[in-house]
């Protein structure tokens, strides 16, 4: 975790915000980030820092207001190995799985 | 607050392990979300029971941290999966010289997120209007600059000073650091010689082996641009392990790119 992202949740919690604190925590296969990578999500669709972009990121942000709403920490498992994924445009063929941590 | 702590270990160039709670047997459990981090003397903070947390620490006590992991914990009758991350501090690099290649090769490590030092002794060189990505711009001589800078691990020491005597000087002192990337621009000839003199002086054996000279990857670069890319080419290169070759000739090898 780096001072950029800190930086952004902390000021966030001064601002009585909340955030959802996005991070790979595991990866198999092709995957554009690796475990430790970090993304934070505002209320209101915001985002800092990158956790792989395309529709992977997408997906996880749809997942990331879902817990917001429901203000539960969970983990999401993002799988860009099948046809769908392929159809979709996820083509590095990996599995990434992230904690979404609501802050 | 944990993150505060965190922010705070950041600051002040420490480190510090984090231990994020991500997953429990138990369906609903509240630890998920659930936080503790150690500082580097090993006195811990957090959000669990002091019980869980003297727990984790036994556990991981023989485990060497190489990147972020997932490990497993006995929590009573739970099964706890544990994200273990650290906090990092940016990684930095010290271009010697403010020359013309220095330009946009201080824009490319900035961008790439690197905390920027350059040094020249020249006033019309070393000036932040001349580097405004710079983190900070020395006007020293390039021996009593290399003084006053860290060079640690997550360092990349790059000398294109305006003269071959200037990059002796430079790499006399950086080749006693522990750099991560080192490199010196120059000549295949000019190198050569330049190691010589320095094994001659009683240089560190492996300085050979780890000094990227003639420095950059070879991608037949001509302009200060062009020479910048290759020489932060090579920089990423050496950080994040990689061979520094074609994907498209090494794929079997070295992995399946970085497309999304």
């Amino acid at each position: 975790m780096d001072q950029a992202i800190l930086n952004s949740i902390c000021e966030s919690l001064y601002r009585g915000e909340g955030a959802a604190l996005i991070t790979i925590v595991a990866t198999r296969g092709s995957t554009p980030r690796k475990a430790g990578s970090k993304m934070i999500l505002f209320p209101d669709g915001r985002t800092i820092g990158t956790i792989g972009g395309g529709c992977g990121e997408a997906e996880v942000k749809r997942q990331a207001l879902l817990a917001f709403d429901e203000k539960s920490s969970r983990l999401y498992t993002v799988n860009m190995l099948n046809e769908a994924a392929a159809d979709e445009g996820m083509v590095c063929g990996g599995l990434m799985e992230v904690f979404i941590q609501i802050i | 607050m944990i993150f505060d702590k965190l922010l705070t270990v950041v600051k002040n160039g420490d480190m510090a392990d984090i231990f994020t709670i991500i997953d429990s047997s138990f369906a609903g459990d509240p630890l998920v979300g659930k936080m503790m981090m150690v500082y580097s003397d090993k006195a811990a903070a957090g959000e669990l029971d002091k019980a869980v947390m003297e727990e984790l620490l036994q556990a991981v006590k023989n485990t060497v941290w190489v990147s972020p992991m997932i490990i497993c914990q006995e929590c009573g009758e739970k099964q706890l999966r544990i994200f273990w991350d650290k906090v990092v501090n940016k990684n930095s690099a010290i271009v010697l010289g403010g020359g013309h290649i220095s330009q946009p090769l201080v824009q490319i490590l900035a961008l790439l997120d690197f905390a920027v030092t350059v040094i020249d002794d020249r006033p019309e060189f070393a000036n932040t209007l001349r580097f405004p990505e710079a983190k900070e711009v020395i006007c020293d001589s390039f021996q009593q600059a290399l003084k006053k800078v860290t060079i640690d691990s997550g360092t990349a020491v790059i000398i294109v000073t305006r003269g071959h005597r200037y990059d002796l000087d430079c790499l006399r002192v950086a080749m006693h650091s522990n750099a991560r990337y080192l490199g010196m621009i120059g000549s295949r000839k000019r190198v050569r010689e330049a190691l010589a003199l320095l094994e001659e002086e009683g240089a560190p054996l492996d300085l050979k082996e780890r000094l990227k000279a003639p420095i950059g990857l070879a991608i037949h670069a001509e302009t200060p641009a062009e020479i910048a890319v290759s020489i932060a080419a090579e920089v990423v290169s050496v950080f994040r392990g990689g061979y520094g070759g074609s994907l498209s000739k090494e794929e079997v090898r070295y992995g399946s790119g970085h497309t999304k």
